[in-house]
């Protein structure tokens, strides 16, 4: 009798088990965040070509040093001028 | 009872590993809910402005990304000349330190070239509250200037390696 209950006890877990697992796989494919974004609801944002970097050539005898004083990362204000001042007005 | 727990344990755990999310899905969640929130504001102009203002971070990212992809470049040429001058042919670089400064500065510089490359694939989606539609811009603009702080002082950092190999090469 005990041996019995136990075998219920196990193919009920095993089933809840399965259970689960295929629910999870199944919530994890019909709400995945990628299926949403081919939805039609979506609104199309063309994206903007990403300009290339002009080749730099070096003069054979030009002094490096001064070549390196030309390099100068910088992040300008003028950069975010435009979005701050589109934002303002939002 | 405790092979039950195990056993109920053992079962449910591929489920949840299953629902695991990559970085591209953390990508599109925020574009969906960017497209649901933009979606709920009535005012035509101002959707407009928002969709405006979420393309201009992306595009502003781009430009200041590739102007530090042009000084980068003149760093690689100019390491290149200070190589071919000495007739070094190639560099040896194991864990950021070079047997000489020319080795360490392509170190700095492929280090830099690898920030500017993840810097362009950030995202700035805004988290968009729509009873403060500017705070939510102002929040990303200043992540993206404090992240773009950061990639030129990396790039700084490269240049003032470029230059230490400059200073003992090119004499």
């Amino acid at each position: 009798m005990g041996k019995i209950i136990f075998i219920i006890i196990i193919t009920i877990i095993l089933s809840a088990g399965l259970f689960l697992l295929f629910k999870g796989k199944f919530i994890s494919q019909k709400s995945s965040p990628t299926s949403k974004v081919y939805s039609e609801d979506l609104v199309e944002v063309t994206p903007t070509p990403t300009p290339i970097p002009t080749p730099y050539k070096i003069d054979y005898k030009m002094n490096l040093n001064g070549e390196l004083e030309s390099v100068n990362p910088q992040v300008l204000d003028e950069d975010f001028s435009d979005l701050e001042s589109l934002v303002k007005s939002i | 009872m405790k092979l039950s727990l195990i056993l109920i344990f053992l079962l449910v755990l591929p489920s949840v590993v299953s629902a695991r999310v990559t970085p591209n899905d953390y990508y599109q969640q925020s574009r969906a809910n960017f497209e649901s929130q933009l979606s709920k504001i009535s005012d035509v102009g101002k959707r407009d402005k928002v969709k405006q203002a979420d393309q201009l971070l992306y595009d502003i990212n781009q430009k200041v990304c590739s102007r530090f992809d042009e000084d980068l470049n003149k760093l690689s040429v100019i390491l290149e000349e200070l190589k071919r001058r000495n007739g070094v042919t190639e560099t040896v670089v194991a864990f950021g330190q070079g047997d000489t400064q020319l080795d360490t500065a392509a170190y700095w510089l492929n280090y830099a070239a690898e920030a500017v490359a993840y810097q362009k694939i950030q995202d700035y989606t805004p988290s968009l509250n729509l009873s403060s539609l500017s705070g939510s811009f102002t929040i990303q603009i200043n992540s993206l200037k404090g992240d773009l702080g950061v990639l030129k002082n990396k790039i700084l950092r490269a240049k003032s390696e470029v230059k230490k190999a400059v200073d003992q090469y090119d004499k």
